[in-house]
């Protein structure tokens, strides 16, 4: 009896130990991961004098908003935020329409070279961006869009489409064309029937897309340092690495204050698809 | 569109001369009608592709034959004149062999660390769901913000990196991205934690699919952990292994931003890589035709990889089935 305990609470002992390992490693790891983005918050409320006097302290001693208020005060932040809409939202819903029909089209109406297309769209994702920003730089010099936030959403759909299509497919394909077959059996129009059954299946995945590109297009750099040049134009991520450039004209804490508001949109996604992250990270394959 | 348009209409003519009015001919009407309304709602995918993806590949190609003299607007054709100049270049060998360092020792690390996190939090502990969303957080940031904070962690003067060197006693150069020795080894460490976890995610997703049933008859047969993940978890995870390579590899090969807010390419360009020296030389010193060949190059390299991935891929596969 007494030998029977002693078994049962060795092996008690050893699952608590195994799980008490894995619980420390976890809370490494999410510390190591994190903890940049900590310092950043931690600092962004930090006065001038603080983040220079040694040793660094984990909290601000005295919070400050100071970085926030020189920040809006040197720079245009809202309006660069405002752009940063503007453009991530244009370039997200362009390729969402654009996506959907074309992967619509390919799964319901299975025409030749449809497959090859979604191949091709693949490949397009797989060329560099600064392959494709010369000529596409030139071709907006030509047809007098340079310097054009429009011009920027529009180039903008040369990543955000690819990323559309490839995710829509997966949510696509798993809706049946049975319901919508039947649907114009009993009259209904391919329009109706594409409206009443298949768009409010794809809904959810359609919101997932969207919350995704809109992430590619908000934290997109390069294209937005070839082709926007006027201060007004200018985006988060190119106001932000602009000043990360010429960082000795500035305080820390108002680069930590623009990064950390340059994060919250992406943190707000990220609360709302938890859930979703693995099956949209698994299907499409962010780009970085 | 007028082409399209013309079909509707002689599809819709010759249905209705062949058929009388039967059910059969009211489906193949309608069949027909969806077809054009299948192509229609396809083609403008279709175009916007061929305008952004193709379109600036020939053109490229064809900058690359020419001096284009962006002040003069006089392009003089000059041959494979562009392309020689670049092989002759001695900033391409050293960009391309930076990249390549790059490259792979991102990867190589990002595939070890990648695994043994998706390993980790594959097992049941509490917080487990905590440590995944913590996990994906510098996958999210704007690379602009990534590099910013590095900065701010990594400064010479007031940088908590520093400070915590000092405090461990490590032997660590306290000179991070301000040397020509250990710039490349922390634009790497950097471009590590923002990228890793994207491994993490497709490992974890694939390790969910693999039947528990596996493991418990490994179990019943007295198999040690080391030999479930040898013959059960690595050969499951085999073909995504090859999938994330070829794309994380791909992608590092051609990052352009986290380099360039980083170091711009420096200290005396010993992290500079041909995105950024193709910056440079189009941007910079204003040589479009130059730029282009160093592009063409780039892109063939890039293709030349790609081939090589999928072979290797296609024969893994076939062992897999064999």
């Amino acid at each position: 009896m007494t030998e029977k305990r002693a078994k049962q609470m060795r092996r008690n002992l050893r699952v608590w130990s195994r799980k008490g390992i894995l619980v420390a490693l976890a809370v490494i790891l999410s510390i190591v991961m994190t903890f940049p983005l900590f310092w950043m918050v931690s600092g962004s409320f930090k006065s001038r004098g603080e983040i220079y006097k040694p040793p660094p302290s984990l909290l601000p001693r005295d919070w400050t908003t100071e970085g926030y208020e020189m920040l809006m005060y040197y720079t245009n932040f809202p309006a660069w935020f405002t752009n940063s809409l503007l453009v991530a939202t244009v370039s997200s819903i362009f390729a969402l329409l654009l996506g959907l029909g074309a992967i619509y089209g390919v799964a319901r109406f299975k025409f030749i070279g449809g497959r090859a297309f979604t191949y091709i769209v693949l490949i397009t994702y797989m060329l560099p961006p600064i392959l494709l920003v010369i000529p596409l730089y030139s071709f907006w010099v030509r047809i007098g869009l340079a310097d054009s936030l429009l011009a920027l959403a529009l180039t903008y759909v040369t990543f955000t489409l690819p990323f559309a299509l490839w995710m829509l497919r997966s949510y696509i394909e798993t809706i049946s064309p049975e319901m919508e077959e039947a649907a114009m059996v009993d009259g209904a129009t391919r329009f109706q029937a594409f409206h009443k059954i298949t768009l409010p299946q794809a809904v959810p995945g359609m919101i997932a897309t969207f919350i995704f590109t809109f992430i590619l297009a908000w934290n997109e750099y390069l294209y937005a340092l070839v082709m926007i040049s006027s201060e007004s134009k200018k985006t988060v991520a190119l106001g932000i690495g602009n000043l990360v450039g010429v960082k000795a004209l500035f305080s820390w804490g108002m680069l930590n204050a623009g990064g950390v508001l340059a994060t919250i949109p992406i943190l707000i996604f990220f609360v709302f698809l938890q859930k979703r992250l693995v099956a949209g990270f698994s299907v499409g394959a962010l780009k970085g | 569109m007028s082409k399209i348009s013309n079909r509707v209409q002689s599809s819709n003519k010759g249905n209705r001369t062949r058929n009388n009015g039967t059910a059969g001919s009211v489906r193949s009407r309608r069949w027909n009608r969806d077809r054009v309304v299948g192509l229609l709602v396809f083609m403008p995918a279709f175009l916007t592709v061929v305008i952004i993806g193709v379109y600036p590949i020939i053109r490229v190609l064809g900058y690359s034959f020419y001096r284009v003299d962006i002040f003069f607007k006089k392009n003089v054709f000059i041959g494979l004149g562009n392309y020689i100049r670049v092989l002759q270049w001695s900033d391409f060998w050293s960009a391309l062999q930076n990249d390549i360092v790059f490259t792979v020792s991102s990867i190589i690390l990002q595939l070890l660390i990648g695994l043994m996190v998706a390993l980790l939090l594959h097992e049941a502990f509490p917080g487990r769901d905590i440590s995944r969303s913590a996990i994906l957080f510098s996958y999210l940031v704007p690379i602009v913000v990534a590099a910013l904070v590095w900065r701010y962690m990594l400064n010479d003067i007031f940088g908590i990196m520093n400070y915590l060197v000092d405090i461990s006693g490590l032997p660590i150069p306290k000179t991070w991205l301000s040397s020509p020795q250990t710039a490349m080894p922390t634009v790497v460490m950097i471009n590590v934690w923002k990228f890793f976890p994207f491994m993490v995610i497709t490992f974890l997703a694939q390790l969910q699919s693999i039947s528990p049933t596996l493991y418990e008859a490994a179990k019943i047969d007295g198999s040690s952990r080391w030999q479930e993940f040898l013959f059960i978890t690595l050969p499951a995870l085999k073909p995504v292994i090859f999938i994330v390579l070829m794309l994380r590899s791909i992608w590092t090969f051609n990052n352009f931003d986290l380099i360039y807010l980083l170091t711009k390419g420096g200290p005396l360009g010993t992290t500079e890589t041909p995105p950024l020296l193709i910056f440079r030389t189009v941007f910079g010193s204003y040589n479009l035709g130059k730029g282009a060949a160093l592009a063409a190059i780039m892109f063939v390299l890039l293709a030349g990889l790609s081939i090589v991935y999928l072979k290797l891929y296609e024969r893994a596969q076939a062992q897999l089935v064999g």
